[in-house]
């Protein structure tokens, strides 16, 4: 197609200028303006997300300290150091790029896609391990991996053998009562009817290093209201302060919604290597890998918030 | 404006002012005649042929809602519920507002006009990014689909605004509707983003910003919002969705979460997002007013920076629809506060419209009379926006009839308004033809007296206490029943006169499209650089680029071109 030129010299060694642009300057300017455009409601997606914890923060500070110590500090702290690795791997490809240096640039992106999924395979594990606790969002907070295999089978024997017929009928497995509601709940999905349910329907026996997790789980358990007369035995009510199972909703809705990112910015940094490797970029054009570093340093940039605010609370 | 074309002052000729492009030189083909097929139309990247798109999708839209409306209406006429059972009349009144708010108003003028008029009124070629473009296009389809697909799944009868907890409880069909209404959002941010970089970075030389038509300051002030408060929705619909198959807890009071948190989070997007239905309104009425009143708008600049200041404030008054949801005392102060300060800015330009009108030579074409349509009955809306802004007149107002005569004073007396009088402003530039006028100010006086018939008793309806979202009315106050089935029956009735002026506008528009006459480049006389090209315009808009030599609104030098018609 040919183009009008303007005043400026015919742009035959221009083969990535789109016609409706007069310059390749005009190209880039408008590209880079687009892209922060972007970062500028990514910020707003996600500072959404961040008020709606500010939010609940608010309104349960306590279920926020206690249940923020399930989540693995070493493994948060792990994958921050990933992220900012890969941020610096991206830099450099820019870099590279800059220079014309397109093996640099190839071999940095590479670099950042590895980090990158090295942090989506951190995360895996971290998720994996809150499946198998049963610390979900909402309805499916179970926790029943508190208890290992063992202490599992006598915490279902107890509930068999000690609660008594005015109480419930209902064979614990896997379901950990929350609240009265998703007791309910989760009852109903059992198909077990449910009579009434008090704190005492949740008594049972438990050893002490699961008593000490529980304690950790749940700073209310201390409250005598909760552990009547019986408080420093070996009993323990199956009763939340709090609301653990928001504060799960939170941390899986915002570090999905952050993986998610994480993955969309893999297949940007496959595109652009793969562009890089087809001698798409020159140092007179590179916007492209300039544009996904932008993205790439977002997506950091809210990890770097996410780890204190989930993972570090004070 | 005039295009000075650089490659001719390049062969030697003088910068002379040419008016649209000899048609000595084989003119090219018009956008609508350069490729034929289906396939031209949907994998397109030019912007006229994608704001045709979305004009027809619109117009569909409109349609659809138009039609559940006229059946609520019809159900009103009576006291009982006699026409609907409660169940589909939640259900219909649930669908009128998401299609008429999510598909139809929030991209009717933007995406539309916006679409195919923003380069044409900045001498580029294309917007910015013509892919995402595209794009934006198809997102929009596939979140109508969804949003279509939920009708089938048995609608949902939960109110546009989707209010928890009960959108967490209802059996109906919540989450498909949610998603449509999540994935229009982004097809509204990437329009957003394409037109602001447009705006910046693509302007014809010489077209400074104050040079810029207000349509496309309007427009930059529209994308603004698009752009910052889009998001916000997206994140409280997934979340939204999140309560409803996860049960987290975080909007849902028996689980500990506060429903009033969802309500702050979805007006934080939705007040915005009137002016996001109402900015571009504001910009189409400042084009029409001053093209046919010929006289060169007055306040210019005060017009320009009030939409974006109306931008700012947008995103400060989203409070004033939670004064009796139990938001604290000092927070409804503030906020009503702040939605009266929106007044200021909307004020400024209504009284510039009318300084401009004062002493212009005015023709009452059919665009003009939809420009003073909408004085009148947009006027009447932003007033009764004071009452309702005004915490103790709300705390009777609330929920009533008024509410809803107020919101459609604005969303339809000023932006379905303003967008008819835009269709009929540029539909010559759009489709090459002329319309007929004399049908087309019948339609636009039966669009007045049906639209006031329709709403302006539903204000009455209102300030006596009818609560709005009621199938029935025979029980809510028993004295007053003859009054209100009177007043419904008058609604009704402008409903009726209102479907006639569509039906007619339909007729003639079509009509025109086969059996018009063909339309001169500039049929009104405009100054702004879209009437300097044909009529339609060729795919890369301009033959020469253009320059742009002088502001917008200057009729000084430019008499009607009607002669130079090119085709
Ligand atoms: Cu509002």
């Amino acid at each position: 197609m040919s183009k009008p030129t303007g005043d400026q010299a015919p742009l035959l060694q221009q083969p990535f200028l789109q016609h409706h642009f007069h310059s390749a300057a005009q190209q880039e300017a408008s590209a880079k303006l687009g892209m922060w455009l972007f970062l500028a409601q990514e910020l707003v997606f996600f500072g959404g997300i961040f008020l709606a914890y500010g939010a609940v923060r608010y309104f349960y500070p306590e279920t926020m300290l206690s249940a923020h110590e399930h989540l693995s500090v070493p493994m948060g702290a792990l994958n921050t150091a990933v992220l900012i690795t890969s941020s610096l791997t991206m830099a450099l490809a820019v870099h590279a790029a800059q220079r014309g240096a397109l093996r640099a640039l190839r071999r940095n992106l590479l670099l950042t896609v590895a980090l990158a999924g090295a942090f989506l395979v951190v995360k895996y594990v971290e998720y994996a391990h809150k499946f198998h606790d049963g610390l979900l969002a909402g309805n499916y907070l179970t926790a029943h991996g508190m208890l290992d295999d063992d202490q599992g089978a006598r915490l279902q024997q107890a509930f068999r053998l000690r609660a008594s017929p005015e109480q419930v009928h209902f064979r614990f497995d896997a379901r950990y009562p929350v609240t009265r509601e998703a007791l309910l709940r989760a009852f109903g999905a059992h198909k077990m009817p449910v009579r009434a349910i008090t704190r005492a329907d949740a008594a049972l026996t438990v050893s002490e290093p699961q008593l000490a997790h529980a304690r950790a789980f749940n700073g209310a358990l201390d409250d005598p209201a909760v552990w009547g007369s019986q408080a420093g035995s070996n009993t323990f009510a199956v009763t939340f302060a709090g609301k653990p199972h928001i504060f799960f909703g939170l941390y899986f809705a915002m570090t999905a919604l952050h993986g998610l990112h994480v993955l969309i910015g893999m297949l940007l940094l496959g595109w652009v290597w793969r562009r890089a490797g087809r001698g798409d970029f020159s140092r007179a054009y590179f916007t492209p890998v300039e544009n996904v570093g932008l993205y790439w340093h977002l997506v950091d940039l809210i990890w770097i918030f996410l780890f204190p605010l989930l993972y570090l609370v004070r | 404006m005039t295009t000075a074309g650089s490659t001719t002052s390049a062969s030697g000729a003088a910068p002379a002012p040419v008016g649209p492009p000899s048609a000595a030189a084989a003119a090219p083909p018009s956008y609508l005649a350069a490729q034929r097929g289906i396939l031209s139309w949907l994998f397109t990247l030019d912007h006229k042929r994608i704001g045709v798109m979305y004009l027809v999708s619109v117009l569909t839209f409109f349609f659809i809602g138009g039609l559940l409306a006229v059946v609520l209406r019809l159900e009103l006429m009576t006291a009982k519920g006699d026409l609907l059972s409660a169940d589909v009349y939640n259900k219909l009144f649930t669908l009128h507002g998401a299609i008429m708010i999510f598909v139809f108003i929030i991209p009717s003028i933007p995406a539309s006009l916006g679409n195919i008029l923003l380069p044409l009124m900045i001498g580029a070629k294309d917007v910015a990014f013509p892919r995402l473009n595209l794009l934006s296009y198809w997102i929009y389809l596939v979140g109508s689909i969804f949003l279509l697909y939920s009708i089938l799944a048995g609608a949902m009868d939960t109110g546009w605004t989707f209010y928890t907890p009960y959108s967490t409880q209802t059996g109906t069909a919540v989450i498909s509707a949610t998603l449509g209404v999540f994935i229009l959002g982004f097809s509204s941010i990437l329009t957003g983003l394409n037109f602001i970089v447009t705006i910046h970075k693509l302007r014809a030389p010489g077209l400074t910003w104050m040079r810029l038509p207000l349509f496309l300051w309007a427009t930059y002030a529209t994308a603004i919002i698009q752009v910052l408060a889009t998001p916000v929705l997206a994140i409280t619909l997934l979340l939204l969705v999140a309560e409803r198959v996860l049960g987290i807890g975080i909007f849902d009071p028996a689980m500990g979460g506060d429903p009033v948190l969802y309500q702050h989070f979805f007006w934080f997007y939705s007040h915005p997002a009137v002016y996001i239905m109402i900015l571009p309104a504001f910009g189409i009425i400042s084009e029409i007013i001053s093209v046919h009143s010929r006289k060169p708008i007055f306040g210019y600049r005060a017009i320009a920076f009030s939409s974006l200041a109306i931008a700012l404030l947008s995103f400060l008054v989203w409070g004033h629809h939670m004064f009796v949801s139990g938001q604290s005392e000092l927070a409804g102060m503030l906020f009503s506060f702040l939605t009266f300060t929106v007044a200021v800015p909307t004020a400024i330009k209504v009284f510039s419209w009318v300084a401009t009108l004062y002493k212009g030579s005015i023709q009452l074409t059919t665009a003009m009379l939809y420009a003073l349509v909408f004085l009148f009955t947009f006027t009447i809306g932003g007033l009764t926006g004071l009452f309702l802004g005004s915490l103790t007149t709300d705390i009777h107002l609330h929920d009533t009839y008024f509410v809803v005569a107020h919101f459609h004073y604005v969303m339809m007396g000023g932006t379905v308004v303003a967008f008819l009088g835009g269709l009929h402003h540029w539909w010559p530039k759009f489709t090459g033809r002329m319309f007929s006028e004399r049908w087309g100010r019948l339609g636009a006086a039966l669009v007045f007296i049906g639209f006031n018939g329709t709403f302006f008793p539903q204000f009455i309806l209102g300030a006596q206490g009818m609560p709005r979202r009621y199938h029935s009315y025979n029980l809510v106050a028993p004295d007053q029943l003859p009054l209100f089935e009177l007043l419904h029956r008058l609604s009704s009735l402008g409903s009726h006169v209102l479907t006639i002026a569509f039906l007619i506008m339909a007729g003639y528009l079509l009509h025109s499209l086969f059996l018009g006459q063909r339309a001169p480049a500039n049929p009104w006389g405009g100054a702004t650089l879209e009437w300097q090209t044909a009529s339609p315009p060729p795919t890369q808009n301009f033959v020469d680029d253009p320059v742009c030599s002088h502001g917008p609104y200057d009729f000084s030098d430019d008499p009607p071109a009607t002669s130079a018609a090119a085709g």
